[in-house]
């Protein structure tokens, strides 16, 4: 395992690989920052998505894709640093705010992000939309979270047994 | 590996098949057949597998028609277990606990949220409310019982008629193999529990618990108002990074002897343990990071912690401090609130004791020898 890793290493940052979407659009971005996504990061590391090749990524489309990348470009310089201990508060306080940004969208490219954070597996963005769904849930009674979140309303044997729910829990509802 | 694997991801994308994988109903089904108990609902806070086996199983894949029928459907792919996870980790056992009445899947979802805080000191603080909150208490740790829980933290005023309810939460804690516990009880009154209280009114903690081996997963461990005793069989804390003792009453003999049981142990602060004499560490914490001793009546400290960032203390006499070289503390902060300190000694002192230091806090009130003018100069 190490000697590919010091490998890839002497080929330095500015290692290019191409993604290809579900619509056959290419993306061309740094190594670095694709390797943020699990799936892809042992890909990268044998060699692939270098020169014509590209991997192709058919759960993701275009446009999510490209939302994707610019996650990885903003947070790979932390994440190359492991965590980013050297970090400023300043370049922490930025990230902070890209974030909050990031995921200031309508729920359908949030649905698609949602998906995509998963079958790339990355990490950091995982957490981050799972923080923007349970926002979504914080304060609010259950038939507003049930509402926020799609949920079809529930069927008589289910209000039935969210009653029951509301009274042996009556603490979480107070 | 590596080979195996990349092989592996081309063919799972390249076979149509994998497509069809999750469409909703699937995946509720697939959901639903997942055993209640199952572990891995609670694993976002381990790290995930990575070998090659377990990246087979094929990411969740939707095809486009499909996506796009779904595309407003959150609670469809909050059916996805890792997600649940990190969404319930992010909200209060409250907020889980709504959660579950969204839908018959959700309904049992709360149950794996592995960190489990109770916050009793908000409300009003009559008996009878405190009584209600013990029994709800217990009564939610009840469904716990048997599983995986990361973390419990309790908060509320302590009395002694509620001793059966704090036996049933640690005899939970003992066995669900937690990581992080925080017995946080509160005195009625904490000038009378601080200087009076060994009166019994404190919270007993059962020495059988510390000889089980159950709780030598602990990371963290908070107790405050309680007192116990050393079995003779303690079975240590070799995981122990972060402990905190507010009000512990404890014998010096037991405090060092387990805190040599805490070989990891990084943060460590004591706050009001009245120890009443000298506190003599013989072996070296070599991870401890930060250390407060506060209020503990100790006159002398002795403890080698090489790699000490952090101290702080209170009363402990100047000459009295020994933590090794200590030169690795950037920060100190010594409040001396009962005696004076002699000017002199602190300047000679100090820069002894820590020689890197970089921020330096004293706290004292310093007689002044009104016999000399040039004294104004040096102060």
């Amino acid at each position: 395992m190490a000697a590919p890793e010091s490998g890839d290493g002497n080929n330095g940052a500015a290692r290019m690989v191409t993604l290809i979407s579900s619509d056959n659009t290419r993306f061309e971005v740094e190594a670095a920052a694709a390797s943020l996504s699990q799936t892809l990061q042992l890909t990268i590391l044998d060699g692939g998505g270098g020169g014509g090749d590209g991997i192709p990524l058919p759960n993701v489309d275009s446009a999510t894709l490209s939302k994707v990348l610019e996650y990885c470009i903003k947070h790979a310089p932390a994440a190359a640093n492991g965590g980013a201990p050297n970090a400023t508060a300043v370049d922490r306080a930025e990230l902070e705010r890209f974030d909050n940004e990031f995921v200031n969208i309508d729920q359908s490219v949030l649905y698609s992000l949602i998906m995509a954070a998963h079958n790339l597996e990355i990490e950091g963005l995982q957490s981050l939309v799972a923080k923007k769904v349970a926002d979504m849930i914080k304060g609010k009674s259950p038939m507003e979270i049930r509402r926020t979140l799609g949920f079809p309303d529930p069927t008589p044997e289910e209000q039935a047994e969210m009653n029951a729910h509301m009274l042996e829990y009556g603490w979480a509802y107070e | 590996m590596k080979v195996a694997y990349s092989n592996t991801l081309r063919s799972s994308q390249a076979e149509p098949g994998a497509q069809d994988t999750a469409t909703c109903a699937p995946l509720r089904a697939a959901f639903d057949r997942i055993p209640l108990n199952n572990r891995r609902l609670c694993s976002p806070w381990q790290r995930r597998p990575t070998s090659a086996s377990s990246r087979r199983e094929a990411p969740i894949v939707l095809k486009k028609h499909l996506k796009n029928s779904l595309s407003n459907c959150l609670s469809c792919i909050l059916l996805l277990q890792d997600l649940i996870c990190r969404v319930l980790s992010k909200l209060t056992t409250k907020e889980v606990v709504r959660t579950s009445v969204l839908s018959s899947t959700w309904n049992h979802m709360w149950e794996f949220c592995p960190k489990l805080r109770f916050d009793g000191t908000k409300m009003c603080g009559t008996q009878q409310y405190i009584q209600k909150f013990a029994g709800a208490v217990s009564a939610a740790l009840q469904h716990y019982q048997g599983k995986m829980v990361v973390g419990l933290d309790i908060k509320f005023e302590y009395d002694n008629l509620l001793v059966d309810h704090v036996d049933s939460w640690v005899g939970f804690a003992l066995s669900s193999s937690m990581k992080n516990l925080a017995l946080d009880l509160v005195p009625a009154n904490l000038f009378k529990a601080d200087f009076y209280g060994h009166d019994g009114d404190r919270y007993k903690f059962p020495s059988r618990v510390l000889e089980n081996r159950s709780l030598s997963h602990l990371q963290q461990l908070q107790l405050s108002f309680l007192s116990f005793q050393l079995p003779p069989r303690f079975s240590g804390f070799p995981d122990l990074k972060n402990l905190e003792l507010h009000l512990l009453q404890v014998s010096r003999k037991d405090l060092e002897y387990m805190l040599s049981s805490c070989p990891s142990l990084e943060w460590l602060s004591m706050v009001r343990c009245h120890l009443n004499g000298k506190l003599k560490m013989a072996q070296p914490l070599s991870h401890l990071l930060y250390l407060r001793v506060e209020c503990c009546n100790i006159t002398s400290l002795e403890l080698d912690a090489p790699n000490l960032r952090t101290f702080i203390c209170s009363d402990i006499g100047l000459g009295a401090i020994d933590i090794g070289h200590a030169l690795e503390v950037r920060e100190a902060s010594l409040f001396y609130l009962s005696y004076n300190v002699i000017l002199e000694d602190a300047l000679t002192l100090l820069p002894k004791d820590f020689p890197s230091v970089q921020r330096l806090i004293l706290h004292a009130s310093i007689p002044l020898e009104v016999c000399d003018f040039t004294l104004y100069v040096a102060i």
